[in-house]
């Protein structure tokens, strides 16, 4: 009888906040701890005597109608504690996961959560968050840790087909930044992870993100929209195409989103036409292309000099599409790593290595040789050696960089300038 | 012939003693693994040390790692002093360490002391010379599982050997007290258990084959096998931590996972 117990406070054995916590209480005259089982909750008298901490006034009033047969608590803090229904801890920790003030930085915290949501997109997400931080601090651990992960995901109810067959393919994607600058740090003993820098990323993914498809196949747009409703971050614009062999892209009247996904299959002439179509009514949409040629060397550098910031194959559209949204929304690229270090070669070359950004006008003097610097791919210390300024003059610059061109990483900036540089 | 314990009669005979009297085969079962529990509050400090060290034991009087042979016996605590309860860590470590283990006994000393033996147990008292069996010899629990139980197998699962019954005191004794019914106290697969005390640290890069923590404890695994100070890097059980579960579940569950990676090993050896 739940009116009977009476929530004094909690108990943290995990040892750090945030983390789920055992509810502790007075059931009629014991002292009581609530455990959660695989059936429902189990009362268990504790000592008289234990420690536990003591909810304050504030704590105490919100969970005043706490239920212990049917609710089960997680602390962000000793003094902030919520309550959530049993019966709907997917989406309690779904919330949790998604909502910035509520950020919980230990990935593997996350993961955990994540898996206890069943979504198969959240868990990818976390998933690849937990690789990246193994990938910089222990790589030798990554593909044991996916394997064991992936098999645990799939028990926790994620269906195989769902997730990246190996480690390899779950991080084959554009990541050069420097570890200093993804925002990954050392990890024990506060388990404290994740600097701003991913936070912010955090909060911008979690903003909705207007998503237009255009494809001439129904059952194309269906699946698309069918993988990116399962993420509530996309609001999905689909728009037909003509099916017709030579169909006039250039007139079409696009809806206006932030992303446009734009299916390949129309051919490589009419999809040229369709991004140019979309750049000249919208110069700051944010295009990706799916099809299934669209990697290959000729056809993906014509599509980044076009000013393309995704490239997909249909199969990786399906695993990888919602992850690549946020990251292209805010000005990045997901574009496959062996087509961008190719697109640099050859940019590289095409330029006989004079790599003068002349395309952005309002950069000072120093940003300018800071920019010409990061093309040449120094590191922050070679830059200030190089320019004889101090390392910290360096990072303000490259911070000043990113800003001015609307780029969270150092990687899209680089990539970026070269983009704009191949365009002209 | 039924124990002369059970009639009270007389104390029983060292354990040592009659173990070393009988006969072993040349073909004893083979060394299985040794398993430390501890919790998941030390976790971080054990593995910044880099080794489990000794802590005071107020039954023994002395600075003592307790290890279970063949399995992950946690009991959970029945009363706490400090914290309300406690969630699992194991740590797993390959026979070879066996080399540095001081003493065995035959069951859970702490559950023997807290009552949770039952009248059985409370009979073998005092029990500290009694049923200890010096360690230093790897084959000294392999001898101590088959005057017992006969094979591995039958250890792992907790299936005493009937033939102790007519066996030398103390092992009617003992087997008395390992079929005994303990569920009211609690008990499960604790009750048929060889305990092993170390008196030395036990270094975690040196012999550990697997370990089991609480999932969000992965960074500290990272932290420990990250480096590549260690070679050989150990398998993981990290257990799913969204919600507080009991920890008898959890333990059980690690016990499980335990036995399973035992049997593989047994397999492969």
């Amino acid at each position: 009888m739940s009116e009977l117990f009476h929530l004094l406070g909690h108990d943290c054995p995990l040892g750090t906040y945030p983390a789920p916590v055992v509810p502790v209480g007075r059931l009629g005259d014991k002292l009581v701890a609530i455990y959660a089982t695989t059936s429902g909750a189990e009362v268990v008298e504790v000592a008289p005597d234990a420690h536990f901490t003591l909810h304050d006034s504030d704590t105490e009033d919100v969970l005043r109608n706490f239920s212990h047969r049917n609710q089960r608590l997680f602390a962000y803090d000793a003094n902030h504690v919520v309550a959530y229904n049993v019966s709907q801890e997917h989406e309690f920790y779904a919330r949790v996961l998604s909502n910035p003030s509520d950020e919980i930085r230990n990935p593997f915290l996350r993961l955990a959560l994540a898996k206890a949501t069943r979504d198969a997109g959240v868990v990818r997400r976390e998933l690849t968050d937990c690789a990246k931080y193994l990938a910089a601090s222990a790589p030798d651990l990554v593909p044991s840790w996916y394997e064991q992960e992936r098999a645990s995901a799939v028990k926790a109810g994620i269906e195989d087909y769902e997730l990246p067959r190996d480690a390899g393919a779950l991080l084959e994607r554009l990541d050069f930044a420097e570890p200093e600058e993804k925002g990954l740090t050392s990890v024990v003993p506060n388990v404290a992870i994740v600097t701003p820098t991913k936070v912010a990323t955090r909060r911008a993914s979690s903003k909705i993100i207007s998503v237009c498809i255009l494809s001439p196949h129904p059952s194309v747009l269906g699946e698309f929209e069918r993988i990116l409703a399962k993420a509530s971050q996309f609001m999905v614009i689909p728009k037909q195409l003509e099916s017709t062999p030579a169909p006039d892209l250039r007139s079409l009247d696009p809806p206006k989103a932030q992303v446009y996904v734009i299916d390949a299959h129309v051919g490589r002439q009419a999809t040229g036409a369709l991004l140019t179509n979309i750049l000249e009514r919208f110069a700051d949409a944010h295009l990706i292309v799916v099809g299934d040629a669209v990697t290959a060397e000729a056809y993906g550098y014509s599509l980044l000099r076009q000013g393309v910031k995704g490239i997909l194959t249909y199969t990786e559209a399906r695993e990888q599409l919602f992850r690549a949204l946020p990251l292209v929304a805010n000005g990045g690229f997901w574009v496959p790593r062996a087509l961008l270090s190719g697109f640099v070669d050859s940019v590289l070359t095409s330029q006989g290595r004079r790599l003068k950004s002349d395309s952005v006008t309002s950069l000072s003097r120093r940003e300018q040789e800071v920019l010409d610097s990061l093309l040449e791919n120094l590191s922050n210390k070679e830059i200030a050696n190089k320019l004889n300024i101090a390392e910290r003059t360096v990072k303000f610059h490259v911070s000043n960089l990113l800003s001015k061109f609307g780029v969270r990483r150092r990687a899209d900036l680089i990539f970026l300038t070269l983009q704009r540089i191949a365009r002209t | 012939m039924p124990s002369t314990a059970s009639s009270g009669a007389a104390p029983p005979a060292s354990l040592d003693s009659t173990l070393r009297a009988l006969v072993s085969p040349a073909n004893l079962p083979l060394p299985l693994p040794i398993v430390h529990t501890s919790i998941a509050r030390w976790f971080g400090s054990i593995v910044s040390q880099g080794r489990l060290e000794p802590r005071q034991c107020p039954v023994f009087g002395e600075r003592l790692i307790y290890l279970f042979y063949g399995g992950a016996f946690y009991r959970p605590s029945e009363f706490t002093t400090k914290n309300v309860d406690e969630l699992p860590v194991a740590f797993l470590f390959e026979p070879a360490a066996l080399t540095k283990i001081a003493r065995y006994y035959p069951f859970d000393t702490g559950a023997l002391v807290s009552g949770r033996l039952g009248a059985s147990g409370d009979r073998l008292r005092p029990f500290r010379s009694a049923f200890q069996v010096p360690g230093g010899d790897i084959q000294t629990p392999t001898r101590m599982v088959h005057h017992l139980f006969n094979s591995n197998e039958n250890y792992i699962y907790g299936r005493v050997d009937p033939d102790c019954q007519t066996k030398p005191s103390p092992l009617p004794e003992l087997f008395e007290l390992m079929t005994q019914d303990l569920t009211s106290k609690g008990t499960d697969h604790r009750q048929c258990c060889i305990e092993c005390h170390s008196v030395d640290a036990m270094e975690l890069g040196q012999h550990l084959l697997w370990l089991a923590f609480p999932e969000n404890h992965y960074p500290y695994f990272v932290q420990l096998f990250g480096s590549k100070r260690w070679k050989r890097i150990p398998v993981c059980y990290p257990y799913r931590a969204h919600a507080i579960f009991h920890t008898r579940e959890i333990a059980y569950d690690i016990h499980q996972q335990a036995l399973r990676f035992i049997e593989l090993y047994r397999k492969a050896a």
